[in-house]
């Protein structure tokens, strides 16, 4: 479904994403972790088709993304952290723009969202102005929207942040059962527990590489002792982390 | 385009709906939340286009009674109006169509959907295309309302002229967001700043080069009318290119008025044909561009102070800069215009003393005019110049007729209007010399009978000598260095003393000598013994060998002695000599069309890029300019032969840019690679040193903490809102523009009082009428200047603070201290903007230290009140949502912020010039005295303070129980 080729990104003598390969399976949950400018964001914007490498490819269901970017949209939906709504619309409208969009009838528009909707408490704004509403709220409209053309791949970058507890766990159930049904959902997130939840397969970005790779136990065991938690290992992996601005530009120069 | 399937709505058409549905919420929201700007819109939606409408229309009544030229003239506005139109839409389109394509989440949203990048780009023009245009369709509709009512245009006029109106917008549109696209894709944040910066300094300086001003005298303004309005209107010209899409739809509205319906179709299908091709292109082939563009606007976060790159462009850059230079002057006339204007400076002096003393005939002075002209024209006529010969003469016939008062006006007068001033690689590639005007058109036809029969006498003065000694038949004096010719009349004139004046006919004080034409003695020269010379008379009939009064007294009174005419001059009559044609050729051995070569050239090695190509680019380049500019001195031997002019003086901008940048084009070509490493190497180093840390304040922290009475927290304020405006360039970069124009303004501002005071000397009003008007004028712009700039970021200021409002909100100093701190901090800058400005601009108009000291008194007063009335505005209208400074400003409380700040200066303004001790355009009853003086300067300054101070202790009170 995902298949990231040797994929770089260098912006100027700063190389963001080096030689990331991955391939992530049809209705496999996939969790990237890493620090702050580890090259998450941007290996997410080059699989989504918003930046293009700098060499490499990236392809979606057997499509790349640079040469046949329209067949990929149509296979893939796509929650940044910020997302963009339109302002003045109401949920209710921005929704059926998104559903026309991707050529949805009337009545499969009504069908999907009647099932969304409640499960992210969105009935009581769907007749209010977007630009009204909470961070969270436009973060669940978002989500709604992107879910409601049953994309075969879903990308989304940081999704928890500004959601609540109880919107973050139903976006988890939401996202497990999809991927039960086939959809392959690819997430970037700092929150080690909701990769540790509820991936398949964890993979851990760090200067631009992606250091590992694996299911939550061979990451366990890549910690140093055995069953380590994956906290450890992903500090194991990640050391200095706070300083990786620092270790990228003394690994260029 | 439209990929969808049958029965579902295309991606354009839905982007379409969905942004159409969120405007028109926008526009019915904002009435039904504001009651106040609801009314202000419709107020000025209904009364700005009666309002417009009725004072162009005044306007254009006015310029059509210029009598013979009003209808001209209305044309030339009308193409001069779509010229300029074009170019700010051109502009407007850029900075939107950037803006709207790369710096738009909606953008970003949209690229991750089901929408091509070519349909993304699609909805992005119309988008461009909407936001760019309607204010200045907006503006400019009353205009043309005013222009179809003037020229009693039937109503099918008012029919067209939307939809061509609508078609013309198209083109900017599509041409702007391709630069916009282009900048995206070449140009990072520092480069584009940097292009931004000297693109604009280039724009002055053309306008500069282009609009030099001419000086226009009394005399000329009384007799040239119709030629300097011809040298206005020749400015205006390039309004009249026919390759721009502004000349296709101006000629499609005034033919149209006209009835010229042939003519208009044709220009309707060159215009539709254009917007159809381009748009097509637009909506087809710019996707794929776009989209790259996008791409590497999201990819470049830390290029900025790298540059290394910058070596691989650069060859690329050089042709560009060679390309542009090569529209810039390549050959610099203006040193022999000013060494033909230094030629009859001292002319024109003896002129002006000779015409004030009152014994010196009309007659005699008409007698000298000619006599200077007959000699000035042989040598000015030479070589080159020959084609000023008919200009010539034309003095000489105007001097005849009695009509020709100034001589030295009028010959700089004829420099001006028959010489350019500066050649580009296009004017000579295009073969045009160095002659413009009837002297152009002269040279083109050397046949036409132009010229008059000229007097065939001319008196070349030879020497100054003493007074003569008189005998009975002839006078006596010293030999000198002449060497007498037997078959030659010799006349012996006297010089008086006169007095000097100045530009005003005022006395200067100091006195010259001046050759008295109207006195002479006449006769032939033989050499005697002792070194003297025999100036003996023909005949014994001394009445026809004496001339004039002073010299028959003197002839008369021989014996007495006369300390007072000791000064005489000895000339020679000779045939005047005839300027012949001279025989054609070129005024270098280069053919100028081989110029052409270079923007060939560069564009050529701009799109192979190859290394190959750059170095023979350069170098081709470098040949052509080295011959060009060793040929230069051949212009001046063709040009009059100005001796004490180097060649150099007449190599132009153009030419020293190209030849820098082609050496820069040859180097990069050569040293690419070890150039770009070198630089990498010192970036690196650079690189590494910022890394270490030193807890050091900055530069600008170190400078406050120079300044007393600014306790920590209050810099720390200061030193934030300093910081993130200088870092935001894309705020005070628009800001550019603004002083782009202020900039030609003060340029411009020296030529005001000295041409136009002399229009109004005769007014009602009086003599000083203008410059007072012009004073108080430049006060006013000076202050809505200031006005553009506290509304555009002081007002904002409270606002911008927004959901970080906590930060400075929660600390001990306190919103209301906070806020007094920003409008402090914006007074300060403003005070030392606007007094240098004011001080600048009024030493343009000369006028004298306390009157600048006034003007600079009272824009410091207006400057607070402006800055208080923006903060005060600021706090009470707050939009804590948003983080961009220009949508804030464009709500309701930026703009009647910006209603209130000029309502203020036009008020402030007056009360000033009613109280002003130096006079104003309202003082037409006579200047006020002194206790009306005060009262109205007093009135003034209450005036400033209410409407400064109230708002903002409002303000403050207001964030004193700020809920946030």
């Amino acid at each position: 479904m995902i298949e990231l080729t040797n994929l770089i990104k260098e912006f100027g003598d700063l190389t963001a994403v080096d030689d990331i390969s991955l391939t992530v399976n049809k209705g496999e949950f996939f969790a990237v972790l890493g620090p702050n400018a580890a090259g998450k964001t941007t290996t997410i914007k080059m699989l989504v088709g918003l930046i293009s490498p700098t060499s490499g490819t990236a392809k979606v269901c057997g499509y790349d993304v640079q040469s046949d970017p329209i067949e990929v949209r149509k296979r893939l939906a796509y929650v940044p952290d910020f997302p963009f709504l339109y302002d003045k619309l109401t949920p209710w409208e921005f929704l059926r723009f998104t559903g026309q969009l991707f050529h949805m009838t009337e009545e499969e528009i009504q069908e999907r969202t009647r099932a969304l909707i409640p499960r992210f408490s969105l009935e009581p704004y769907l007749k209010k102005s977007i630009e009204s509403l909470s961070h969270g709220t436009r973060q669940r409209i978002a989500i709604v929207s992107a879910l409601m053309h049953n994309p075969d791949v879903f990308v989304l970058d940081e999704p928890m942040v500004g959601l609540d507890p109880h919107h973050q766990f139903i976006l988890k159930e939401v996202l497990k059962e999809r991927s039960q049904t086939g959809m392959t959902v690819f997430l970037s997130t700092h929150q080690l527990s909701v990769a540790e939840e509820i991936a398949d397969r964890i993979g851990i970005v760090h200067m631009g590489k992606m250091v590992a790779v694996g299911t939550k136990e061979e990451l366990h065991n890549l910690g140093g002792t055995n069953n380590a938690a994956l906290e450890e290992t992903f500090l194991a992996l990640t050391r200095e982390e706070s300083d990786v601005v620092t270790q990228r530009q003394l690994q260029q120069g | 385009m439209d990929q969808s399937p049958k029965g579902f709505s295309s991606p354009f058409g839905l982007l379409l709906r969905v942004n159409f549905l969120q405007m028109w919420r926008q526009l019915t929201q904002a009435g039904t939340r504001s009651g106040t700007l609801s009314t202000m819109v419709a107020m000025f939606l209904l009364f700005y286009p009666l309002i417009a409408s009725g004072m162009f229309w005044g306007g254009l009544r006015y310029i059509s009674k210029f009598p013979g030229l009003g209808d001209l003239l209305i044309e030339h506005l009308i193409f001069l109006l779509f010229a300029m139109l074009f170019t700010l839409l051109l502009f407007s389109n850029v900075v939107v169509g950037y803006t709207n394509m790369f710096r738009n989440q909606e953008t970003r949203f949209l690229q991750t959907l089901p929408f091509s990048a070519n349909n993304i780009f699609q909805w992005k023009l119309v988008e461009t295309t909407i936001f760019a245009s309607w204010a200045f369709l907006l503006l400019i509709a009353p205009l043309i309302i005013a222009y179809g009512i003037h020229q009693r245009a039937t109503l099918d006029f008012y029919l067209i002229t939307p939809f061509l109106v609508t078609l013309f917008i198209i083109l900017p549109a599509i041409f702007g967001c391709w630069i916009a696209v282009f900048m995206a894709r070449y140009l990072d944040r520092s480069l584009f700043q940097t292009t931004a910066v000297l693109l604009l300094l280039f724009m002055i300086y053309m306008v500069k080069v282009y609009l030099q001003p001419e000086a226009a005298t009394e005399q000329t303004l009384e007799t040239r009318v119709l030629d300097l309005t011809d040298r206005l209107l020749a400015k205006t010209q390039f309004a009249q290119f026919p390759f721009l899409p502004s000349y296709w739809l101006s000629s499609t509205l005034t033919n149209w008025v006209d009835g010229a319906r042939a003519l208009t179709q044709f220009f309707i299908a060159i215009l539709a044909a254009n917007v159809l091709f381009f748009g097509f292109l637009g909506f087809t082939e710019t996707g794929k561009y776009f989209y790259q563009s996008l791409s590497a606007t999201l990819s470049r976060g830390s290029l900025s102070g790298d540059w290394s790159q910058a070596f691989y462009f650069a060859p690329r850059m050089c042709a560009q800069v060679i390309l542009l230079a090569w529209f810039l002057p390549m050959v610099d006339l203006s040193a022999l215009k000013e060494y033909w204007k230094g030629e009859f400076k001292p002319l024109a002096v003896s002129y002006a003393a000779q015409k004030n003393d009152m014994d010196i005939s009309t007659k005699t002075l008409g007698n000298w005019s000619t006599n200077q002209v007959l000699q000035i024209e042989p040598r000015l006529a030479n070589g080159s110049l020959f084609a000023l010969k008919p200009e010539i003469r034309r003095l000489y016939e105007r001097i005849e007729s009695g009509e020709m008062q100034q001589l030295g006006p009028d010959l700089e007068y004829l420099i001006n209007a028959n010489l350019r001033s500066t050649l580009s690689g296009l004017d000579m590639a295009r073969r045009r010399s160095h002659l413009r005007g009837e002297a152009m058109k002269f040279a083109a036809e050397p046949e036409a009978t132009l010229i008059p029969e000229a007097p065939r006498k001319v008196v070349n003065i030879l020497r100054m000598t003493s007074k003569p000694v008189m005998n009975k038949t002839h006078l006596v004096i010293p030999k000198g260095a002449t060497t007498p010719d037997t078959n030659t009349i010799y006349r012996l004139y006297y010089r008086r003393l006169v007095e000097k004046v100045d530009m005003e006919n005022n006395p200067t004080g100091e006195s010259m000598f001046v050759t008295d034409f109207g006195n002479y003695f006449e006769g032939t020269l033989a050499e005697e013994r002792n070194n003297q010379l025999l100036l003996t008379f023909s005949s014994t009939n001394f009445g026809s060998h004496i001339q004039g009064a002073v010299a028959q007294d003197f002839w008369g009174a021989a014996h007495v002695a006369s300390s007072k005419l000791d000064r005489w001059a000895l000339a020679q009559v000779t045939d005047s000599s005839e300027a012949v044609a001279p025989h054609s050729g070129h005024p270098t051995s280069l053919y100028s069309t081989v110029l052409l070569f270079i923007p060939l050239l560069a564009i050529g090695s701009w799109i192979i890029n190859v290394r190959t190509v750059h170095l023979f680019t350069g170098a081709g380049i470098l040949v052509l300019m080295g011959i060009f500019m060793v040929q230069s001195s051949q212009w001046k031997n063709q040009l009059g032969g100005a001796e004490n002019l180097s060649a150099l003086k007449f190599i132009g901008t153009g030419t020293w840019i190209i030849v820098v940048v082609a050496v820069i084009q040859i180097c990069c070509a050569i040293w690419k690679n070890p150039l770009t490493k070198s630089y990498q190497r010192w970036y690196q180093k650079r690189v590494e040193q910022q890394k270490v840390f030193t807890f050091q304040p900055g530069f600008t922290d170190r400078l406050l903490q120079q300044l007393p009475l600014l306790s920590p927290d209050i810099r720390a304020v200061v030193l934030k809102d300093i910081r993130i405006f200088w870092r935001d360039t894309a705020q005070w970069g628009q800001s550019l523009i603004l002083f782009g124009i202020l900039g030609i303004y003060i340029l411009n501002l020296r030529f005001f009082t000295e041409q136009f005071t002399s229009l109004f000397s005769s007014g009602r009003f009086g003599s000083d009428y203008f410059s007072k008007l012009v004073s108080f004028m430049n006060l006013a712009a000076c202050a809505l200047n200031l006005a553009t700039l506290t509304t555009r970021f002081v007002f904002p200021q409270f606002s911008l603070e927004g959901k970080r409002l906590w930060i400075v909100g929660l600390s001990p100093l306190g919103l209301n201290r906070v806020v007094l701190v920003k409008y402090l901090l914006a007074t300060t800058i403003s005070l030392a903007i606007s007094i240098p400005l004011i001080w600048l601009s009024s030493n343009m108009l000369q006028m004298p230290t306390s009157q600048k000291l006034f003007f600079c008194g009272g824009i410091a007063v207006m400057a607070l009140a402006l800055n208080g009335l923006a903060m005060g505005m600021g706090v009470m209208y707050p939009d804590l949502k948003e983080d961009n400074p220009s949508k804030i400003v464009s709500g309701f409380g930026g703009t009647f912020c910006l209603v209130v700040s000029f309502v203020y200066i036009g008020l402030a303004v007056m009360m000033l010039g009613i109280g002003s001790p130096f006079g104003s355009p309202w003082q037409i009853f006579g200047r006020a005295n002194e206790t009306q003086q005060l009262i109205y300067l007093g009135l003034f300054l209450i005036f400033s303070l209410s409407v400064g101070f109230g708002p903002l202790a409002y303000g403050l009170r207001k964030v004193r129980n700020f809920e946030h």
